[in-house]
């Protein structure tokens, strides 16, 4: 199980379950015959949302198992990140810590101001318990992987119906970046540069750039930001972008990033509003 | 003239983010109106002490301080002979004068 696939499949079960569209009896699964699969689906809250109880006691859980945490709110609430970086204090650079945590709550910030400005698409609407954010960390053979989402309209939608950037400004960026037709990975791309030019009100959309500054100057890593169809990463050791686009939206915003961890303590999230 | 010292980690959060109010209640608006501005009607010059905090995003320190001249009637002249940033990073009280310059230059012509 992958972070970013488990996370989506996740938000999008909470998403509909927390509509009021779905009875309880809508989504159901059977416990895996993997013991580890079936710590991990417990751990996440995965179980609990397809209805079946708990049943393996946690503290038996394996090393790498305890490592992934959840976390999901409607609001900017940093004080989430605070185990998570209290449990990187004394083994990763402060600038680090203080990047992971100015990235994460800066995503939280889009997401509350841009992720839920229109209809995604899928009939649900966006009550106020619907404009939210789900994020794991988990650390895994010295690496710490962070996935925040959310599923609202995507970047390549928001940017073009924000109002902040006008289309001409849009595609200059564009032409300035060498790109001719629009695609999403490439409005993902251009929001980044456009975050950092100056608006008629440039108090508005500087916070994207941020999420790259987690990533920028370490020497392993990516940044990979999936956003309805298109796909932007940043790899961190070569610096090289890469730009890919798929048939399918995923109809909302994955960020994550990967980062070296030197030592294998745990690492986790607050498990505080929980599904 | 005296100085009064605003902590933000101590008197606001060691986890400010967000930016209007409505983004959570440790947003750059909250400690606009709950911490500064009440501290900028003081007679005293304003320390203000940006260490001991997890960080700052650009969102919260925009509304924060650039609000102070867009939304509180401050203008950038006044609140640079008011506030003393106090930072081991010195980028940080830069990007912050930077934010209010932005904020005077949108400001109309009077």
């Amino acid at each position: 199980m992958v972070p970013c696939g488990t996370l989506l499949f996740l938000a999008e079960i909470d998403r509909i379950k927390r509509s009021g569209v779905a009875s309880q009896r809508s989504f159901s699964c059977n416990y895996p015959k993997a013991r580890i699969v079936e710590e991990v689906l417990q751990q996440v809250g995965i179980l609990d949302v397809l209805g079946r109880p708990s049943r393996l006691a946690e503290n038996e859980f394996g090393e790498t198992v305890r490592h992934w945490r959840f976390a999901t709110s409607t609001t900017v609430e940093g004080s989430k990140l605070e185990p998570l970086l209290e449990s990187l204090e004394g083994k990763v650079a402060a600038p680090l810590t203080e990047g992971l945590f100015v990235g994460l709550t800066e995503a939280m910030t889009n997401c509350a101001h841009h992720a839920y400005t229109d209809s995604r698409g899928d009939k649900l609407g966006h009550a106020g318990d619907l404009k939210r954010w789900w994020m794991f960390s988990q650390e895994k053979d010295g690496m710490l992987a962070v996935v925040f989402c959310d599923l609202g309209i995507g970047i390549p939608r928001s940017i073009v119906s924000s109002g902040i950037w006008n289309d001409d400004l849009i595609g200059r960026v564009m032409t300035l970046l060498g790109f001719d037709a629009r695609t999403d990975s490439r409005l993902i791309r251009t929001a980044l540069e456009l975050r950092k030019t100056r608006t008629k009100l440039s108090h508005r959309g500087k916070g994207l750039p941020q999420i790259l500054d987690v990533v920028r100057d370490q020497e392993r890593g990516f940044l990979q930001i999936h956003s309805n169809r298109g796909l932007y990463r940043f790899d961190a050791p070569t610096k090289a972008e890469i730009l890919k686009d798929f048939n399918c939206s995923i109809r909302g915003t994955l960020i994550q990033w990967q980062l070296p961890i030197p030592s294998g303590r745990q690492l986790g999230l607050d498990l505080g509003d929980n599904l | 003239m005296t100085e009064h010292v605003i902590n933000i980690a101590s008197e606001f959060s060691r986890h400010p983010a967000g930016r209007y109010k409505t983004d959570g209640e440790f947003s750059g608006e909250v400690c606009r109106k709950k911490i500064l501005v009440p501290a900028l009607k003081r007679p005293e010059r304003v320390i203000i002490e940006l260490d001991g905090t997890r960080g700052y995003g650009s969102s919260f320190l925009e509304e924060a301080f650039g609000g102070l001249v867009r939304e509180e009637s401050f203008s950038e002249t006044d609140l640079k002979n008011k506030i003393v940033f106090r930072s081991a990073d010195p980028s940080l009280p830069e990007e912050i004068w930077g934010y209010v310059a932005d904020a005077q230059s949108e400001q109309p012509k009077r």
